[in-house]
């Protein structure tokens, strides 16, 4: 059964900022990427670490090309203890084999609210 | 099939093939293969002069590094059909895959384009002789020997002979290159070997920490130190290049075949690299899964030589981490640390079940070089 937990007011989170919170328990990062909101569990799958503590870059594109191309588009998350990076979006890791723990938003009128189950 | 169809009959497991079985040639029969000018440059009178021009292979015996323990053991003369004929009947194997002898250090070789006639010497004396026209009917495989000095002719090595009907490798002299192998400069390689369905032979030789990256000669006092780190070292920094630059995802169709390195290496390199990869991410964009999944997705590694054979644990335990399917017997025939069919089977055979034993001593060699037998 799907449960919404209020958050926060939109207006509280500018873009390209994130705000903490805790959700019964879980410390979650609530991203603001260009007006889309995503949400990630503060949990390195790697070995535990504060993940959402760490920096944001801009992704590298494929690598196929004779130059470093950045993908603008995607914007990466690294872990502090030990550079484990991954898409805010998605919250995968490029190897496909690990990924950080990701929550719906949903924006009703000026409020968020976290979707889970 | 061939005359040597009984020979694995004796082990109960049949067919037996040997994915590492060297020629033992240097420069002489070679000569008469050179392109022109270099036969006859080579061999010129040199008068009062004592220069002799027809040892172009680098001389790791004159290097005076152990006199106690280098040459110890004489290999076998193994030029011709007839002697890898009865190398397979002393093996009790079916088949075998040829792999160069001094030409293991065709890399080393300073003149660029001597290096490049060379290259062409062998690879025509190859699939003239040793390689001959009753070579398939008698089991007898192996790979063109292809250089990093000049990348077309290479790639147009490849072309001229793919469709031989006993090649069935590219082997590059793992040792020797700079920079290391998944480096742009060679992707026409990869390419070529991709378009022809002709897998990727990586082969090193003891002598190549002697002369270059990762070099440790210096370091060392003893040839069983330099021995020792030689072929292991030497593939696991290619293999990393490799990965890293993202070599597999380019020629997803690629195959590469690792030789005489033995086994315990490879998962720790596998689990090594899947480590830094997954921190350092950024420096391989291309990859679309973990380094490890495409080692286990297109390499393969012939056995030889085989460290703690007779401890059944450390056996079992590594042949587990390293997958049947990606494993192939070797024997480095008539090299000095050969692996000897009968002890190698029956070591194996005591750990594993029958259908894995008969994947990894031919199985697997079949599947991969699309070989009837």
């Amino acid at each position: 059964m799907t449960k919404r937990y209020k958050l926060f007011p939109k207006s509280e989170l500018d873009p390209g900022e994130r705000r903490f919170v805790s959700v019964r328990g879980t410390e979650i990062a609530v991203f603001n990427l260009g007006g889309s909101y995503f949400a990630l569990e503060n949990e390195c799958p790697h070995q535990g670490g504060p993940v959402c503590d760490g920096e944001t870059h801009t992704a590298i594109g494929n690598g196929h090309e004779e130059r470093i191309v950045l993908d603008k588009e995607r914007l990466i998350l690294t872990c502090p203890w030990h550079g484990w990076s991954f898409e805010i979006a998605t919250g995968d890791h490029p190897s496909g084999d690990y990924s950080i723990n990701t929550f719906e938003v949903e924006v009703v009128g000026d409020e968020l609210y976290l979707i889970r189950l | 099939m061939n005359d040597c169809e009984s020979s694995s009959s004796m082990y109960n497991v049949s067919p037996i093939v040997d994915a590492d079985f060297h020629l033992t040639q240097a420069e002489k029969p070679l000569m008469p293969y050179l392109p022109d000018p270099w036969g006859e440059l080579l061999t010129e009178e040199s008068g009062d002069l004592t220069r002799d021009r027809t040892k172009f292979y680098p001389d790791i015996d004159s290097l005076g590094i152990t006199p106690l323990t280098l040459n110890k053991v004489a290999p076998k003369f193994v030029q011709t059909t007839e002697h890898i004929k009865d190398g397979m009947i002393e093996l009790g194997v079916d088949a075998a895959f040829v792999t160069p002898g001094r030409n293991i250090y065709l890399n080393h070789i300073h003149h660029d384009l001597l290096a490049v006639a060379v290259m062409q010497a062998y690879n025509k004396w190859l699939t003239s002789e040793p390689l001959d026209k009753n070579a398939v009917k008698n089991g007898i495989f192996g790979a063109i020997v292809v250089g990093t000095h000049r990348i077309q002719k290479s790639v147009a090595e490849i072309e001229k002979h793919a469709d031989h009907p006993a090649i069935k490798g590219i082997l590059i002299p793992g040792g020797g290159v700079d920079p290391a192998l998944g480096h742009s400069t060679y992707w026409p390689i990869f390419e070529a070997a991709e378009d022809h369905g002709l897998p990727i032979i990586l082969h090193n030789a003891a002598g190549d920490f002697i002369y270059q990256f990762p070099r440790q000669y210096q370091a060392f006092s003893r040839y069983s130190e330099v021995h020792t780190c030689s072929h292991p070292f030497v593939h696991m920094a290619n293999m990393v290049s490799l990965l890293i630059q993202g070599v597999p995802e380019r020629y997803p169709e690629l195959n590469f075949v690792v030789q005489e390195a033995g086994l315990g290496w490879i998962p720790y390199w596998k689990k090594r690299i899947d480590l830094e990869y997954m921190a350092l991410s950024e420096d391989a964009p291309m990859l679309t899964k973990a380094p490890s999944e495409y080692v286990e997705d297109n390499f393969y590694f012939t056995s030889q030589p085989i460290e703690g054979a007779a401890d059944p644990e450390y056996l079992q335990n590594t042949i587990e981490m390293i997958g049947v399917e990606n494993l192939m017997f070797s024997t480095d025939y008539p090299h000095f640390d050969f692996d000897e069919t009968k002890s190698i089977v029956e070591q194996m055979g005591a750990i594993l079940e029958t259908s894995d034993l008969e994947k990894i001593l031919g199985q697997n060699f079949i599947d991969l070089f699309g070989i009837e037998m």
